[in-house]
């Protein structure tokens, strides 16, 4: 639902604007017209010629605002079909998620069955097997579609292109047609719609942050990419910023006048800001009274929600500005230095780029959008997800085994220095207190060391990312085979060695069949024999 | 909403039909009125007549009230369009908003998955673009990984066997190496072990004297350097463990990497013989089947036993009795595959992390969203709730255990009791308070002896 706000918002903005702009400009021309028409048979004085005259020019009037009004409206037409595809986009999307999440109920259901009845366990493995196979079929079949594709699509592009240089207006509607039956397929295959999804993210992220020949080279690269996402928004978001960044406050005053009325439906305080940075401009210059007569002008509307704000600007009046020289005599410092230090922060390049990111993040949320990049907040949810206290354990297991040995050279002396008693007892005792007492000290962060590779939250990069987000609450053992990668299940449970290492039951048989019935435990190289490791059951 | 769309859609053409006819009929009423003032342009009297005449009946007709009225219909249904998206709540999931080092860290990402898609133009327009660096070697085993790639698209193994044989090279000097470096470990340990041994015996000769001259002190620092003594000791214990866990990792790495290239060379090899059968290039195949299966013969004679099986039937037969051997599943298999191997001998995930969080992101942002309206969410440790997440998603192992819920730790390690069930060790300690051995399991009636039966568990 969410999605399909950001996707369709910024489609209705545009369509209001240029409503608005088309009325006012058809009422404005009618209504002229009509009354001078209305008008014409009272003058009786005036000759036939400029009756005609007249007549003729509202003729050409009428009709250049028929021509507009029908251009406009084609423009219109393309938007809302825009609209449309956006929200077909967003539906097949949101069956594709409610489709996953119904085949893991199935399985989770199907799991549960299991662990009740034994002997239809084997029945349903093996329907489940069947499934499985048929869905490995399906998405073979999917990658050599995708396979052949990828070929189909070179040549379509050959193909649009050569139609494209003839340019007939019927073979252009069909081709539309085609290509609306081309986009419902599409919408169904679930693997492109994830990677159309992605670049779609992709895109929006390379916009919002200004590089854009990668943003334009990306929707030249992928299908329907130019209709998913709002180019000319940001565009137009990046003239503003670029005056900020040049310190003009001209450009973004009269964006604030345009988007007035939706600004205060936000409750910015955009349009407070811009005129606070003009006061300090005029400061800087040093015109203390075109200062006030401005702050008399345009302050008072805001003194309800800024007052603070205000006040601390004012101030500046009472310091030298940065080009006066100060009233003091033999003063060794700058005038400027002598301003404390949240006025000098007024001055400086600090207030500009807070206005930059103001902008950036009030123009985006006028048309619906979210402040963050949506692939930003995605990864970071995904990170909540998936992270486990053993992504960070390499880390700062290093790090705690540093403190430990500190903290054993200054707490241990003292705490023993007390227990004076039976000297072996004690110390044994107070040891293995003391190793308790390490418990309630130290974090749970001494977790098992379990290495993945394709953990995406070990990544070095992710993990800098992961330390400022939660881990996902565990409800239910899930132990992972070292060996095989699989999870472990109730018929493939964990083989306990006697030195306490686990790997999973249909490897452990594997490596016995191979080697005479004896096993080897790969961490430590010590071999046992098969009937020396014992099951465990995982609830 | 999609109704919405539509009536927008609708009315939007009415309207435009509307003003259209409209403005052409009046248009229309015009050029004909012209025609007979300009006819009539020597009456004055029948020509203002004609005139009043065409008025009134533009006052009658009212084509500009019908064109405005066929307007403003339109903006109506926009402006339910518009309600219906302002009362649809926002995106913002407050504690996930972007925080300051966090954008060069998402570019270096981004730089990364671009890289492994294979759109390598794109990717350094995207580095010049942003100004941001990836490691060095990455773009590099990306370009490698990606040529290799297209040739096995193009049926063509060469060049991936020749990175298969390299990796067994490497990995065989690496072997080599490790077990000289265990050796010359163990020799430094057992030094360090005797220089300890020395060092406490002089401290003990300290001990005695100082024990014949004050009694009180003496207790205080034998236990002092008895402690300090122990301080070394759990330093040498970590350092073993740490040596072990990096070893323990390095060697079922190490296990894994060699079997899985073995078992990928197979593939290679097959899916090459495959190909030479469906050419029907028998003889070729046979010798193929010769050079390279020999190897193979102790894990994978299964398959070896069926291709063999293939070369008995004739003329596209066999591709009637094992479809799934000739249908070019067995090459996409070997594309994944490949990727999968390739980067578990680079050490780098074999998913581009990026796409794997994003995906795992998408069902966890509503759930986020409804939850932190409700609960203030910590960016501390756990989240109050647990997102279900798809066992794709899962890498690292973890147990709960049943009787405390607490997820266990090296140091609450769960442990494995005489009946094969698995409790945490904080949760065996309660049922042994009181200094009993002996314990009942909470789920079987089988008796444990705490100290005999139990092992710790490590996962």
């Amino acid at each position: 639902m969410n999605l399909q706000k950001s996707l369709i918002q910024p489609c209705f903005e545009q369509l209001s604007r240029r409503l608005h702009k088309q009325y006012s400009l058809l009422n404005k021309t009618l209504t002229a017209s009509f009354k001078i028409l209305y008008s014409l048979p009272k003058n009786q004085n005036v000759g036939s010629d400029k009756i005609v005259e007249q007549m003729k020019k509202e003729i050409e009037r009428l009709s250049k605002l028929q021509k507009d009004l029908n251009n406009y409206s084609k423009d219109d037409q393309l938007i809302i079909k825009k609209m449309q595809l956006r929200l077909q986009y967003h539906l097949s999307l949101l069956q594709v998620t409610q489709k996953n999440k119904t085949k893991n109920e199935e399985e989770n259901e199907n799991q549960e069955e299991n662990k009740q009845e034994k002997d239809k366990d084997k029945e349903i493995k093996k329907e489940n097997e069947i499934k499985e196979e048929k869905n490995m079929d399906k998405e073979k079949d999917k990658h050599i579609e995708i396979e052949k594709e990828k070929y189909m699509n070179i040549e379509e592009n050959i193909d649009k292109e050569k139609k494209k240089e003839n340019g007939n207006e019927k073979e252009k509607e069909k081709e539309k047609e085609q290509e609306n039956e081309k986009d419902t397929k599409f919408f169904q295959d679930q693997i492109k719609l994830r990677k159309l999804e992605l670049n779609r993210k992709l895109t929006e992220y390379m916009f919002r942050k200004g590089y854009n020949k990668t943003g334009t080279m990306l929707t030249e690269r992928h299908q329907f990419l130019k209709q998913l996402v709002d180019q000319s928004l940001f565009l137009q978001g990046k003239k503003v910023s670029v005056s900020l960044s040049k310190h003009n406050l001209s450009i973004p005053l009269k964006w604030c006048l345009i988007n007035r009325s939706k600004l205060k439906k936000i409750d910015s305080r955009f349009e407070f800001q811009l005129k606070k940075q003009q006061f300090i401009e005029i400061m800087r210059k040093g015109n203390r009274k075109e200062a006030i007569n401005y702050a008399r002008k345009n302050f008072p509307p805001w003194v309800g929600k800024c007052f603070s704000e205000i006040k601390s600007v004012m101030g500046l009046l009472a310091f030298p500005t940065p080009n006066e020289q100060s009233s003091i005599p033999n003063e060794e410092k700058e005038p400027f230095e002598i301003l404390p230090e949240r006025y000098q922060l007024l001055y400086g390049e600090h207030s500009w780029r807070k206005l930059n990111e103001l902008f950036t993040r009030e123009h985006v949320v006028l048309f619906g959008l979210s402040e963050s990049p949506s692939i930003e907040v995605e990864f970071k949810a995904g990170i909540c997800a998936v992270k486990t206290a053993s992504c960070h354990s390499l880390h700062k297991k290093n790090q705690n085994n540093q403190q430990k040995i500190t903290e054993h050279g200054t707490e241990k002396g003292k705490k023993m220095g007390k227990k004076k008693k039976n000297k072996k007892d004690s110390v044994l005792k107070g040891f293995d207190l003391f190793k308790e007492k390490k418990n309630i000290n130290t974090n749970d962060n001494n977790d098992v060391v379990d290495r993945n590779t394709n953990c995406p939250t070990c990544h070095p990069i992710v993990n800098k990312i992961a330390k400022n987000y939660p881990r996902n609450l565990i409800t239910h053992s899930l132990i992972i085979c070292p060996l095989s990668g699989q999870i472990m299940t109730p018929d493939n449970p964990p083989m306990i060695f006697p030195n306490g290492n686990a790997y999973s039951l249909d490897e452990m048989k594997k490596m016995a069949e191979q080697n005479n019935g004896i096993v080897t435990d790969i961490k430590t190289n010590q071999k046992f024999k098969f009937t020396q490791l014992r099951k465990a059951f995982i609830v | 909403m999609e109704t919405l769309i539509e009536e927008l859609k609708t009315t939007h053409q009415k309207t435009l039909q509307e003003t259209d006819t409209q403005l052409s009929l009046t248009l229309e009423s015009l050029e004909s009125a012209v025609e007979f003032v300009s006819a009539m342009s020597e009456d004055e009297e029948m020509m203002f007549q004609i005139l009043k005449e065409w008025e009134s009946s533009l006052h009658q007709e009212k084509r500009d009230i019908t064109i405005k009225k066929s307007q403003k219909d339109y903006h109506r249904v926009l402006s339910k369009v518009g309600k219906h998206l302002v009362s649809i709540p926002s995106n913002e999931i407050p504690f996930l908003t972007s925080k300051k080092l966090e954008k060069e860290l998402m570019d270096q990402l981004i730089a990364e998955h671009l890289y492994r898609i294979g759109d390598f133009e794109l990717g350094d327009q995207f580095l010049k673009e942003s100004g941001s660096t990836i490691p060095e070697g990455f773009r590099g085993l990306m370009v490698k990984m990606h040529k290799i790639l297209g040739q096995l698209y193009e049926r063509d193994i060469s060049s991936a066997l020749n990175w298969v044989h390299q990796t067994l090279q490497i990995r065989d000097k690496d072997s080599v190496n490790e077990k000289e470096v265990k050796k010359n470990k163990n020799k430094k340990e057992s030094k360090k072990g005797t220089e300890i041994k020395k060092g406490m015996e002089i401290k003990k000769e300290m001990e005695i004297k100082k024990e014949m001259e004050i009694k009180k002190k003496e207790e205080e620092i034998e236990i002092e350097i008895e402690m300090e003594m122990e301080i070394e000791k759990d330093k040498e214990e970590k350092e073993k463990e740490k040596n072990k866990i990096g070893k323990e990792t390095n060697n079922t790495q190490q296990q894994q990497i060699l079997k899985k290239t073995h078992s990928f060379e197979f593939r290679l090899h097959k899916a090459f013989y495959l190909n030479l059968l469906l050419n029907n290039e028998l003889k070729e195949a046979i010798n193929y089947s010769r050079k390279w299966f020999k190897q193979f013969a102790s894990t994978h004679m299964k398959e070896i036993k069926q291709l063999a099986g293939c070369l008995v039937y004739s003329n596209g037969f066999a591709k009637r009795r094992f479809p799934e051997l000739f249908n070019g599943s067995v090459w996409l298999q070997l594309h994944s595959e490949f990727r999968e191997i390739y980067c578990l001998v680079a050490g780098i995930p074999s998913h581009s992390p990026l796409e794997l969080l994003c995906q795992a992101g998408e069902s966890a942002v509503s759930v986020l969203k409804k939850v932190s309206g409700l609960i203030p969410i910590n960016t501390g440790d756990e989240l109050p709730m647990e997102i279900p997440v798809d066992n794709n998603f899962k890498f690292h192992s973890s147990f709960i255990c049943p009787v405390s819920k607490e997820r266990s730790t090296q140091k609450n390690p769960p442990v494995l009791l005489k009946c094969g069930h698995v409790i945490s060790k904080s949760s065996m300690k309660t049922l042994i308070e009181g200094g009993k051995t002996k314990f009942k399991c909470p789920y079987c009636p089988v008796i444990t002896n705490s100290q005999i039966d139990c092992i710790e568990i490590k996962f």
